[in-house]
């Protein structure tokens, strides 16, 4: 074998190893609740983590290039029936992930109940992936009941701007006027709008985890 | 070399060992941490940073330092204890604190790091704000176990409390064979006050379908007005005159829906008529979960003849003629109850939708015009109806639910009704293993009937009832893509679809003399057992979806395949 196809092949290896490596480091999204000990269980609710959730090079090209990457985080408490489960308790909140241009940082936000909450600013991705990654305590606890019961987390990724994702609902229900405001050009919005249209009927921009806690029953724990 | 004395070495040893020795790691329970991390942060002589903080080797900090958000990134020497608020502290080897609070973070590097004092560590997320400079945590959410506090208020009021006004235009958001694609044109004024808010939509139309001309079938207005008083409870009055092209039957199937299978697909599944009138209203409005509505108006209602408007498909062919309407002018007095527990479309907890109307009806109208060739003279009208449409949608377990639909309405009293108040079932919406207005398979016509032998299929029967039941149970389809190795934007499908399983059953009926066919008393009900029944499964993808529908009462009905772009109902 000629020493220059040989030597080809070698880089094209130790290539694919560096890839293979970084996409290690970057570890693979991961969504995780646990619930708490039995006898807590009537007095707080589950830790909610979401690894790596950055990760992705679509996803960061997506950020880098302005788009907003916004995390809904849901977590539900049923409880388990007979036949039926019954929903018992719901709570939600949002992570809101956007490059900052001008300051070169990524902004990291926690919206409950509209009410926004920095978690951050950031010149890495790194950084600003572990700030979404902080543990968080769902306010919703089982009770001193009967029943046994179990958590689900539901957390969707969408890398979208939300003022776009706006525009484009409101150009699908054949609304023009945020061009006729003057705040767009006109001529970009039915491009756009078929864009991204056709972006999200592939679904392409939105992820979607699941995850959920064992069955678990409430012990009389006091507090 | 010079040779240390053993002892000498020892007593070094310990001392090196000691402080290690005395650093002790604690998991916070319950607040400590974040405790001890707010009141650090606030005492006086900390120093406080927000966002990086980098301590090179070769640098000392004497004292106590709070950081909020990081990341923290320490080489050198911190003299005090380092808090680390909402970030996380990578220690490098040779770092040395005096003691380490960490609050919503991590801690790595420790092992070749020095801390002297005790290390409390809260892995949570700590909440706070900030009053008069100083950092305050945010209080525990309460655990509230009073069982009628358990399910939070399902449908917040949306804080739509800014005042605003614009110049909007728009489509109808639906396309049909009389208009074409409707435009919408006019400013729009959302005025909120400390004792409630004004709202005016203001639009011209213009409707698309050729011929256009300067006339009243392509020119058209819709202008309603009202002024409410109470945000989240209270009160609203308000007006609309109106000349608009208004759908016979629209509780079968959305505006979005209707208008994309007349564009795409060259079928129009509602008839249309010409309203040309003003009303005035009062609303009694609980938040955006339910209103009540009493409305008075006089209006003309006139025929609209189907045009020629261009479809993705099928364009050469005919459009089904728009049926003749009764003409005439109408006094209307309304009372309609809405009320929607459903969070949104896809709702988390289930809940209610329901629709109820009672109209009364008087005036004069040339009635039957379809039905006869010959011109009637007007005659005096008078009737009363009323329409019903109650959904309960119930979340069996997180990954399955079951949603129930029964719909009943129609001639309450009073002479018959006039074409435009006629009802039908049968079709996507309603009945789809039955296709849409082709009723002559289905003998006695108790879907239409007997508007299919007429002219454009109208709707004739004065009473209809329909009851939908549909299991869904959601599953992920994979198909090409994993999203989980970053290949989302390929081709393909990842997400939560759901399979959906359904039977429906449903009938219309004329009132009257009992004897004709589809004819029973006002106060009876039709057998069940004349009702025609359809069971199906499809696939929801939640943008559209595909459903198999097979007639189980009429065996000589094919097997249809109906393609919805939004759930059945």
């Amino acid at each position: 074998m000629p020493r220059r196809l040989l030597r080809s092949l070698l880089l094209v290896v130790v290539l694919l190893g560096t890839t293979a490596a970084r996409a290690t480091a970057q570890g693979k999204p991961t969504l995780s609740i646990v619930a708490p000990a039995a006898d807590q269980a009537a007095h707080t609710g589950p830790v909610v983590v979401a690894s790596h959730m950055l990760t992705g090079r679509k996803l960061q090209e997506l950020l880098a290039s302005g788009f907003p990457a916004r995390l809904h985080f849901t977590v539900e408490l049923w409880s388990v029936g007979g036949w039926l489960n019954d929903l018992e308790r719901v709570t939600e909140w949002d992570v809101v992930v956007r490059w900052l241009a001008v300051e070169h940082a990524y902004e990291v936000t926690q919206l409950v109940a509209d009410q926004p909450f920095s978690l951050g600013r950031f010149a890495q991705l790194n950084d600003a992936a572990a700030a979404v990654a902080r543990p968080v305590r769902a306010p919703i606890a089982a009770f001193a009941t009967g029943r046994r019961f179990y958590y689900q987390a539901t957390l969707s990724v969408e890398t979208l701007s939300l003022t776009d994702l706006d525009e484009v609902e409101r150009w699908l229900r054949g609304e023009l006027q945020p061009a006729v405001r003057g705040q767009r050009n006109p001529g970009t919005v039915l491009g756009r709008g078929l864009k991204t249209v056709a972006t999200r009927l592939m679904g392409g921009e939105r992820r979607e985890y699941v995850e959920r806690t064992s069955v678990f029953e409430v012990t009389d724990g006091k507090k | 070399m010079r040779r240390r004395h053993p002892v000498l070495v020892l007593a070094m040893g310990l001392l090196a060992l000691a402080p290690a020795a005395r650093a002790q790691q604690r998991d916070a329970t319950g607040r400590e941490a974040a405790t001890a991390a707010v009141a650090k942060y606030n005492a006086d002589p900390t120093m406080r940073v927000t966002g990086v903080l980098d301590v090179a080797a070769d640098r000392t900090i004497e004292g106590d330092v709070a950081v909020l958000n990081g990341p923290v990134r320490i080489a050198g020497r911190i003299s005090g204890t380092l808090v680390a608020i909402n970030a996380d502290v990578q220690l490098a080897a040779g770092a040395s604190v005096g003691g380490l609070i960490v609050v919503g973070g991590t801690i790595s590097g420790r092992e070749g790091a020095t801390v002297r004092g005790d290390v409390l560590q809260q892995a949570e997320l700590l909440r706070y704000h900030f009053a008069e400079q100083r950092l305050v945590a945010d209080a525990e959410p309460s655990y509230d176990e009073a069982w009628w506090k358990r399910r939070p208020r399902r449908r917040p009021v949306p804080s739509d409390d800014r005042s605003w006004r614009d110049l909007t235009f728009t489509s109808a958001h639906t396309y049909n064979r009389v208009e074409g694609l409707p435009i919408l044109a006019g400013p729009r004024i959302h005025q909120v006050t400390d004792w409630g808010r004004f709202t005016l939509d203001a639009f011209g139309i213009v409707r698309t379908a050729g011929p256009m001309a300067w006339n009243r079938g392509t020119l058209g207005h819709d202008v309603t007005s009202e002024l409410q008083l109470g945000k989240k409870l209270g009160l609203g009055v308000g007006g609309r005159t109106f000349d608009v092209v208004d759908a016979v039957e629209a509780w079968q199937m959305g505006d979005a829906e209707a208008g994309l299978a007349a564009f795409a697909l060259h079928r129009d599944l509602r008839d249309y008529y010409r309203r040309h009138g003003g009303l005035g209203f009062v609303k009694l409005h609980a938040g955006v979960d339910a209103d009540l509505t009493f409305s008075l108006g006089d209006e003309r209602w006139e025929n609209a003849r189907e045009r020629d408007p261009i479809s993705i498909l099928r364009g050469e062919e005919a459009w089904r003629p728009n049926p003749a309407m009764d003409e005439g002018t109408m006094h209307l007095a309304t009372t309609k109850l809405r009320v929607d527990t459903r969070r949104r479309e896809n709702s988390l907890w289930g809940g209610w939708y329901l629709d109820a109307e009672i109209e009364r009806g008087s005036g004069t109208l040339a009635r039957d015009p379809g039905l006869l060739s010959v011109l009637m003279a007007p005659e005096e009208v008078q009737y009363t109806r009323g329409f019903l449409d109650a959904r309960r949608y119930t979340r069996l377990a997180p990954d399955a639910s079951l949603n129930l639909r029964f719909v009943t309405g129609g001639w309450m009293s009073g002479d018959r009704l006039p074409l435009e108040r006629r009802l039908s079932v049968g079709g996507p919406g309603t009945l789809p293993g039955y296709d849409f207005r082709r009723a002559w398979r289905v003998n006695p016509d108790v879907l239409t009937c007997g508007g299919t032998a007429l002219r454009g299929a109208p709707a004739l029967c004065d009473r209809v009832m329909l009851f939908q039941a549909e299991f869904r149970g959601d599953f992920h389809l994979s198909w090409v893509r994993n999203d989980a190795r970053d290949d989302w934007w390929r081709p393909g499908f990842n997400r939560h679809a759901a399979w959906v399983i359904f039977a429906d059953a449903g009938r219309g009926w004329n009132v009257g003399a009992p004897g004709a066919e589809s004819t029973y008393a006002k106060d009876d009900l039709p057998p069940l057992s004349t009702f025609r029944g359809d069971i199906g499964a499809g696939l929801d993808f939640g943008s559209f979806g595909i459903y198999f529908a097979k007639a189980t009462t009429t065996a000589s009905e094919p097997m249809n395949v109906v393609v919805r772009v939004q759930h059945r109902f």
